[in-house]
């Protein structure tokens, strides 16, 4: 078994070498095609997190007075209920909204240390029937008992929220475009270490060498080109994450509300890892598909 | 050990490359296949190493029937059938240890039996103090005793040789058939594809001669020419 994996190990190394400048053609496409492809991930997740407010299309945000009755609460429920422009809410509890402020206010801890939840408002989160409502909702609910304030995110938010989905769009269709063109080739480097070898492995099939045996260094080639450019890509979204933290950490600037946690950046790298798996090993049996015929 | 039953063989839109041949061969067998280019030969040889399919009929190969031999069975068809060419086939960066050595280590022989096996084959083809050697640094001869090695030495059943001696001179080819002719008699049947009359007419071995893709001729000793012994 040692020996057989030491042959594998060596005859890899060969044909990588052999074919140097394809390996590394096929590695820095795969590379960049994963990093482009990580990176929209990892904006997209930043941009969701600090978008989360405005999600489903909330305008307005009904914020009761901290003191506000259980009586006021209800009343502004019902009201909400049959007001014609109001199409749909949810309601945000105190422990809602201090998990929320902890959540924008996570890098001044020794302010989240001294709420409670007791300290702050609960509030109404509000997707009008139409935009051009908005106005006239706000004028109604801000006089109501209990109410402190009827407050509208940021169009700003908005507008980005959009431009992120169309970059998310372009940039995925990108990265698939050169995820594609790193396949060929993966494709194409394989084609030709098989080329290479074809001697090796005309005698390889004349004297019964079994399939398996002869085509596993050459899938070790494709997957070893696969992870080398899926590492580096994980390089540049585990660069991206921290360069995330350190452009946007002022705690009253405009995006004050976006974050990545350590957890977004190890899912995003997962599945770069994957996927560079898997391009490598797909590259690896087209590649091989032709030739290996007896 | 080896039988063709009414094979036949057309390839794509042409004529008849093998036609009804029903040719049986004992274990230990010594046969020369003979016949000018373009009788079928080449179409025999290929179809006993499955690369290629017959039209009808069946082959039998150490009791299987290989026409319905399933793709990932045929490593084990190969590993019971030795083959030898014209050209050697031999890999030009292997020593000729090596190039032997390959031949077992890809079937995932271990290392122990390698290495107490290949010296005992080159033995057999003399050629143990050339081992280190490249085989662009050998006679053709003893690149075809290379090769001889090379097929022998997972010990097949069968060895098959297309025109061993095409492109050796007369005395590399006696060492040859010598060789040859000795794996034969410790039991190996050998079928081997031939232009040179003279081997065939020395060796007085069964002749199956092929013409048009049809047997025209199986002597149990016989000569390249007509007149063996019926």
């Amino acid at each position: 078994m040692w020996g057989r994996i030491k042959y594998f190990g060596r005859e890899t190394v060969i044909s990588l070498r052999r074919n140097l400048l394809m390996t590394i053609a096929g590695v820095i496409t795969v590379a960049v095609s994963l990093a482009l492809f990580g990176g929209i991930l990892l904006l997209s997740r930043w941009v969701d997190h600090g978008t989360e407010r405005i999600k489903g299309g909330v305008r307005l945000e009904v914020f009761m007075n901290v003191e506000a009755t259980d009586g006021q609460i209800a009343d502004v429920r019902s009201s909400l209920n049959t007001d014609p422009d109001v199409k749909s809410f949810r309601f945000f509890d105190k422990q809602d909204a201090l998990a929320e402020f902890k959540r924008i206010f996570r890098k001044d801890p020794d302010l989240v240390k001294n709420i409670t939840a007791d300290a702050l408002p609960t509030s109404y989160r509000i997707v009008p029937e139409t935009a051009e409502k908005t106005s006239n909702i706000q004028n109604r609910f801000e006089v109501l008992p209990g109410v402190d304030d009827v407050a509208t995110p940021e169009e700003a938010l908005r507008g980005l929220l959009d431009a992120t989905n169309t970059a998310r769009i372009i940039f995925i269709g990108l990265s698939l475009i050169l995820l594609m063109s790193s396949l060929f080739l993966i494709v194409n480097t394989i084609r030709l270490a098989t080329f290479a070898r074809r001697r090796e492995i005309e005698v390889m099939k004349l004297v019964g060498a079994s399939n398996w045996f002869i085509r596993v260094p050459f899938m070790a080639e494709g997957l070893i080109q696969g992870l080398i450019g899926a590492g580096l890509a994980v390089a540049v979204v585990v660069a991206l994450k921290v360069g995330f933290d350190r452009w946007f950490n002022s705690p009253n600037g405009f995006f004050r509300e976006f974050y990545l946690t350590t957890a977004d950046a190890v899912t995003v790298s997962i599945y770069v890892f994957v996927l560079g798996i898997v391009i490598g090993l797909i590259g690896a049996i087209i590649g091989l598909r032709r030739f290996l015929r007896v | 050990m080896l039988r063709f039953e009414n094979v036949e063989k057309i390839y794509k839109g042409d004529v008849a490359a093998l036609s009804d041949v029903n040719v049986d061969v004992q274990k230990g067998e010594f046969i020369f296949l003979v016949g000018p280019s373009g009788s079928g030969k080449s179409t025999f040889l290929k179809l006993l190493l499955h690369e290629e399919q017959p039209t009808s009929g069946r082959i039998i190969v150490a009791g299987r029937d290989i026409t319905r031999l399933s793709h990932w069975k045929l490593p084990q068809l190969r590993r019971n059938v030795g083959t030898i060419f014209q050209d050697f086939k031999l890999l030009p960066s292997k020593t000729v240890y090596e190039n032997v050595a390959f031949a077992m280590e890809v079937i995932g022989r271990p290392k122990h039996v390698v290495q107490s096996q290949v010296p005992q084959v080159l033995e057999l083809v003399g050629l143990e103090s050339k081992s280190d050697r490249f085989p662009t640094e050998l006679s053709g001869g003893e690149q075809q005793r290379v090769s001889i090695a090379r097929a022998f030495v997972n010990r097949p059943l069968i060895l098959l040789a297309d025109e061993p001696t095409g492109n050796l001179d007369p005395a590399n080819t006696v060492g040859v058939m010598r060789i040859l002719d000795s794996i034969n008699k410790a039991g190996t049947t050998v079928c081997m594809a031939t232009h040179d009359g003279r081997i065939v007419d020395a060796m007085r071995r069964r002749v199956v001669e092929l013409d048009h893709g049809r047997v025209v001729r199986d002597e149990v000793r016989g000569l390249y020419g007509e007149g063996g012994e019926q």
